[in-house]
């Protein structure tokens, strides 16, 4: 029974003009460039890869430790270490598009020119269905301030990144911010197609014995089951201002979280810090998704999404 | 002599897998060592000297990682076929502590095999010596090394390094597979009284000329040493490394260390490069 009625709903979701086959992405930085998956998890079957954010030079990355176990989740600060979008191109892209998953390309810089100079470098790249700005960086030419932390900076290099590429373009904004619906109409503002919300939260820990920092760079950014409560409210709150697509990211260990996600409005979501301790997750609740939807007589995903009921 | 190893060796190119495995038997070393057997013929059988496996230690979540080990030996029934494995684990914290809680016939989720593994001399190159040497919970990797080299009929020697006495590891597998030791301890319970890197130049020492090859794992310092040692006799060496690590897949990037890179470094990843890695590449610092 629940096979047929699995076969029978449609998983499709459009994040604007991007129509992903099912509504489980993976998060970038949590899946590397997809390859490093592939022996366990059928990757053509993802609703898309969000690749390791990319610059536009190779980044060394920060010193180790670089990450460090908390309560139900982890911190890390991993330094924005990757290949640089000319290797992407050359080595890393090729194989993702043979699997004929969406890939979307999260990209970052220090500076508003460091951001268009990616976007532009991978404009008109084959098999790219999206750009996702990492906002949360410094911006070394204005003090260090966080693009992420101020709406005028985050309508900024939205605009620009826009202007600079034909790709859709989804905007992951930060939490560490006092109030996300602005950062949310900020990034709407500069011409964002969709919102990933959210980044980690910024935290960190001692070693007592040393009384040292447990990371190296002292801080570092907060993600795994531990903070879905937050993601979900911030989730909840930009809902709440836009109709942009949104794509949920933040905790995600089971389908109760992803239904939790695409009922508070949530398009699709991103499974992250899961990855690395339960690397086959992302492809089992595809068909636990479907399985659900079937139980629960619906047919298409999307009679789910923003279905949340007044208390 | 042998070839050279080439950094970061060999990765074979067998699948990863992501296997529910059920403990057999957990034997306590001591208060703070201990063996786990585990099913998993698939690993067992596809496995090489120096790789690792990343596995769950209970606890629903909490920790909310899986722990990288490196494999121990290759568990076989009675006609040699590989049907399970065993991991070499010592108690460093909350999630060691937790597997040592486990039970016989408790399931792990096991991801493995991962990683490089020990160059092995290729077929036909002349005999050299293979010297062994270890400290602490970084004897693990040796026993199934050591199989391997005696297996192909190479001479195997161990230098085996602890605090004390009772915390000397995988003495029953060498004296299982027939590999002569050389002990040290650190307060002088048992062997000489000093480092495993003094009992390892002593014995360069005293061999006779002829080629031999150095492999190394245990505390940073340890391997630091072993890397002084291998360059003044200029004997090639083998040394594999632990780092803290999410995923054991090459995706989180938190494993990191360094090694030489044109004129410079880059930070390589332990659990894709390595963990195995030619001495000279590493920037010993």
């Amino acid at each position: 029974m629940s096979s047929m009625s699995k076969s029978s709903v449609s998983l499709a979701v459009d994040i604007g003009s991007v129509r992903l086959q099912n509504p489980i992405l993976v998060a970038s930085g949590t899946f590397g460039y997809g390859a490093e998956f592939a022996d366990l998890v059928d990757l053509g079957r993802l609703g898309g890869i969000v690749v390791k954010g990319l610059s536009l030079h190779v980044e060394v990355g920060n010193n180790p430790p670089r990450i460090a176990e908390t309560t139900s989740g982890m911190l890390n600060s991993i330094g924005l270490q990757n290949v640089g979008v000319e290797v992407f191109l050359e080595e890393k892209l090729p194989p993702l598009q043979q699997q004929g998953v969406a890939v979307v390309a999260n990209i970052w810089g220090r500076s508003i020119e460091e951001y268009v100079g990616v976007a532009e470098r991978l404009d008109g790249a084959e098999g790219l269905a999206a750009l996702e700005l990492n906002i949360s960086c410094p911006n070394i030419k204005q003090g260090g301030i966080n693009f992420g932390k101020d709406p005028e900076l985050t309508e900024k290099v939205t605009s620009a990144v826009k202007a600079a590429s034909s790709l859709p373009l989804w905007v992951k904004l930060s939490p560490n911010v006092t109030e996300i619906s602005e950062l949310a109409l900020a990034a709407e503002a500069g011409g964002a197609d969709a919102l990933s919300v959210i980044n980690t939260l910024r935290g960190m820990t001692v070693d007592v014995g040393s009384r040292r920092p447990t990371l190296a760079s002292t801080f570092g950014g907060l993600s795994g089951p531990a903070i879905f409560p937050v993601a979900l409210y911030m989730v909840h709150e930009v809902r709440r201002v836009t109709s942009l697509p949104i794509l949920g990211i933040g905790g995600i260990d089971s389908l109760d979280r992803v239904l939790q996600f695409l009922i508070v409005g949530a398009n699709a979501v991103q499974v992250g810090t899961a990855n690395f301790y339960d690397p086959t997750l992302s492809a089992r609740l595809i068909d636990e998704l479907a399985e659900w939807c079937g139980d629960a007589g619906l047919t298409d995903v999307t009679e789910l999404i923003g279905t949340l009921r007044e208390t | 002599m042998l070839p050279p190893p080439e950094a970061g060796a060999i990765l074979p190119a067998m699948p990863i897998h992501d296997l529910s495995l059920v403990l057999r038997q957990l034997r306590h070393l001591s208060s703070q060592q201990f063996i786990l057997e585990l099913e998993g013929a698939e690993i067992a059988a596809e496995c090489s000297p120096g790789q690792f496996v990343m596995t769950t230690v209970g606890g629903e979540g909490n920790p909310l990682l899986r722990r990288p080990m490196a494999i121990h030996r290759v568990l076989r029934d009675e006609n040699g076929h590989a049907t399970g494995f065993s991991l070499l684990v010592e108690v460093v914290g909350r999630g060691t502590a937790m597997l040592q809680q486990r039970q016989p016939g408790d399931v792990l989720n096991v991801l493995g095999p991962l990683g490089t593994s020990f160059r092995m001399p290729e077929p036909g190159t002349p005999a050299a010596e293979h010297l062994l040497v270890m400290g602490g919970v970084g004897s693990a990797p040796f026993p199934l090394l050591a199989e391997g080299l005696l297996r192909e009929g190479h001479s195997v020697r161990a230098f085996i390094g602890a605090r004390t006495a009772d915390l000397l590891l995988c003495l029953e597998d060498y004296e299982d597979l027939g590999v002569a030791v050389e002990i040290s301890t650190d307060d002088g319970t048992r062997g000489r009284h000093g480092l495993v890197t003094e009992i390892l130049e002593h014995y360069l020492k005293e061999r006779e000329e002829g080629p031999a090859v150095l492999y190394a794992c245990g505390p940073l310092p340890m391997m630091r040493a072993v890397d002084a040692v291998a360059k003044r006799a200029d004997l090639p060496l083998q040394v594999s490394f632990e780092a803290p690590m999410a995923c054991g897949l090459g995706a989180c990037l938190s494993c990191v260390i360094k090694l030489r890179d044109g004129d410079g470094w880059s930070y390589q990843r332990v659990c894709q490069e390595g963990p195995v890695f030619d001495s000279r590449e590493v920037v010993w610092e």
